[in-house]
């Protein structure tokens, strides 16, 4: 149960750390950016896998009731938790980044269903701007006869009209293509929904595999202190009075001439 | 939650629009156009030289609802590209997984060893070791079966970030061809306001026309409102020049229909008189008072070895008249006056200069300008 509370507040201190920046990391590069955490992510596994793989070799070196195997199942245990922080860090932006989609999405989607009936009105108007020099020509049409040159005007009239059929052809596209637009929009938000179900689930397991690791390295060093109590019992319980020694910040080979 | 605020408020910034009542501004731009003068084409033919300031008034009531078409159609195109720009890629792609299966199934084969071994050892200290080298195996166990879900979760959310990328794709393009759309019609709606332009002031010179037929034949230009004042003596120009007066007249037509660069139309020109070529003209006004200068090269009949180029420069204050007079100097002495006449168009330009420069110069010239 504690294991799992220090889980939640330490999540809850990679969101807090890390929101704004998943906005901001939406207009520029930072370190708080996707591909920059990927990156970290990538290298606190390395460096996790590093001292995970060589952990029992270098207790093994080691007498029982030697700080140095305590301070190196800490320090493996370490590297499992900056890689989980990493990795939930990663992840939390990218849920972050995920719901602002799924907003801005579900907003372009509402304003376009209710601009249907905008492009109905554009076709219409389109309509009547086709008529209105069609309209005109008919008018200057028994003029014609007593005044030849009012062909002049009435060649305008068609040129217009061919104009207006042009922009009357492409409001009837356009509110084609914004029906399509807005089937194109519910997709979007289906599968941008989905992908925010997946990440979330993402989250969650990354935060379990953190705890069960977390579980493992405790229950570690819980062998590595009964193994102490079998040979030296009072210096387990010494052990087990004073605080951790700080392990060294990178491995370190094992020390010489200490034999189990 | 303050960044959802955040994001929610910048969403609703980016969501902002054109105006909702663009369409219906648009419908009674058009409705008033419409009515500004049903009569006007009916009326060509009996009309005469009063049909182009109706046909001017008709003609700036369809500016203003090309204008509104074209801002409404710009603002929606601004709309969709700003639809697109909300529109970004959330790529998250798979992480390392950590290498250590091997390490977790010989760590268990070990501690089940080591169990089975020290099982039946009854001494309390190892039974704690066994209860210890329990947990450890239990722990691993749990890691095994965390590890097979975390790498299905990380599969499934690489999946759906790859199905939402291309949907997000799909419709950011579906959103530049709208704009794009949009845009197009946005400046064939622009070109429609100048076809119209055109239309009425060609509909205006094909009803002077009528009563005054102003062609390359040779006839008498139209003088749409003009002044009778066009015969006076180039000595009565001159005394235009001088400056204005205190109460200043003021022009019956806005002082634009004056000033700026003019030039000779290629096509539809009209004149009368010599044919010009090309003409330039540039009048300036400041505190009433008109200046400027008059190029133009003239086409010379056949055998003339007169100089087609005329150039000089003109001044005078601008008077209380549709016609404009003022005099022509040259080496800074009167040498004949210039009238500008607003055409029947806003953009159209009447010139009428009259010099009495030395000979084998031409000394007169009549046509019209279209604005630069």
């Amino acid at each position: 149960m504690v294991s799992d509370l220090r889980w939640y507040l330490r999540l809850g201190a990679v969101v807090a750390v890390f929101a704004p920046g998943g906005i901001v990391s939406a207009q520029s590069p930072s370190p708080s950016s996707l591909p920059a955490l990927q990156q970290s992510v990538a290298q606190r596994t390395s460096e996790w896998n590093t001292l995970a793989t060589n952990l029992e070799l270098r207790i093994a070196r080691l007498l029982p009731c030697d700080p140095q195997a305590r301070a190196a199942i800490d320090e493996v245990s370490r590297a499992s938790e900056a890689r989980s922080v990493a990795l939930t860090s990663y992840w939390t932006v990218a849920s972050l980044q995920s719901k602002t989609q799924v907003e801005a999405i579900r907003g372009l989607l509402s304003q376009e269903e209710e601009r249907v009936g905008d492009w109905v009105v554009d076709a219409s108007q389109a309509q009547t701007d086709v008529a209105f020099p069609m309209a005109l020509k008919t008018s200057l049409a028994s003029s014609v006869s007593q005044m030849p040159a009012l062909a002049n005007p009435q060649k305008d009239l068609d040129a217009i009209a061919e104009q207006y059929r042009s922009l009357q052809k492409q409001a009837q596209d356009r509110a084609a293509a914004h029906g399509r637009l807005i089937d194109d929009l519910r997709e979007l938000l289906n599968t941008t929904q989905a992908q925010q179900a997946a990440i979330d689930e993402r989250v969650r397991t990354v935060s379990i595999e953190g705890q069960r690791w977390s579980a493992y390295y405790a229950a570690r060093q819980a062998r590595a202190q009964s193994e102490c109590f079998l040979v030296n019992p009072a210096a387990a319980a010494a052990q087990s009075a004073v605080p951790r020694p700080a392990p060294p910040a990178v491995p370190r080979s094992a020390p010489q001439g200490k034999k189990q | 939650m303050k960044t959802l605020a955040a994001a929610s408020m910048f969403i609703v910034a980016a969501f902002a629009q054109a105006p909702p009542d663009a369409s219906e501004a648009q419908q009674e731009a058009h409705r008033h156009w419409r009515e500004t003068d049903p009569n006007l084409e009916r009326d060509a033919t009996s009309a005469g030289a009063t049909l182009g300031a109706r046909a001017d008034k008709v003609a700036a009531e369809a500016a203003k609802y090309s204008g509104l078409r074209k801002d409404y159609l710009e603002s929606r195109a601004a709309d969709a590209r700003r639809g697109a720009a909300l529109l970004e890629p959330v790529n998250v792609s798979a992480e390392a997984l950590p290498n250590l299966d091997r390490f977790l199934s010989s760590q268990d084969t070990i501690l089940k060893s080591t169990i089975d071994t020290i099982s039946r050892d009854p001494d309390r200290a190892i039974q704690q070791l066994r209860a210890s080298l329990e947990r450890e195996r239990a722990a691993i166990a749990a890691i095994g079966t965390t590890l097979k879900d975390s790498q299905k979760s990380q599969e499934a959310a690489v999946q759906s970030s790859r199905t939402a990328e291309e949907a997000r794709t799909k419709t950011f393009e579906e959103y530049q061809k709208l704009a794009a759309g949009l845009q197009e019609s946005a400046q064939l709606a622009d070109k429609s306001g100048d076809a119209w332009a055109a239309y009425y002031r060609s509909l205006s010179d094909a009803a002077r026309g009528a009563t005054a037929p102003v062609t390359s034949s040779g006839p008498a230009l139209p003088s749409v409102g003009r002044e009778p004042a066009a015969a006076e003596p180039v000595k009565s120009a001159a005394s235009n020049a001088v400056a204005a007066p205190a109460a200043r007249p003021v022009p019956p037509v806005p002082l634009v229909r004056y000033v700026g660069e003019w030039i000779y139309p290629t096509v539809g020109a009209h004149y009368y008189g010599m044919q010009p070529e090309s003409a330039d003209l540039v009048v300036r006004e400041e505190n009433g008072q008109a200046s400027g200068t008059l190029t133009a090269r003239f086409k010379l009949p056949a055998g003339s070895t007169d100089n087609a180029v005329v150039r000089f420069d003109f001044a005078g204050a601008f008077g209380g008249t549709r016609t404009q007079k003022f005099a022509v100097t040259a080496a800074g002495r009167t040498t004949g006056s210039l009238e500008l006449i607003p055409g029947p168009a806003f953009n159209l330009l009447e010139v009428n200069f009259n010099t009495a420069d030395k000979p084998g110069m031409i000394r007169k010239g009549n046509f019209l300008l279209i604005k630069k």
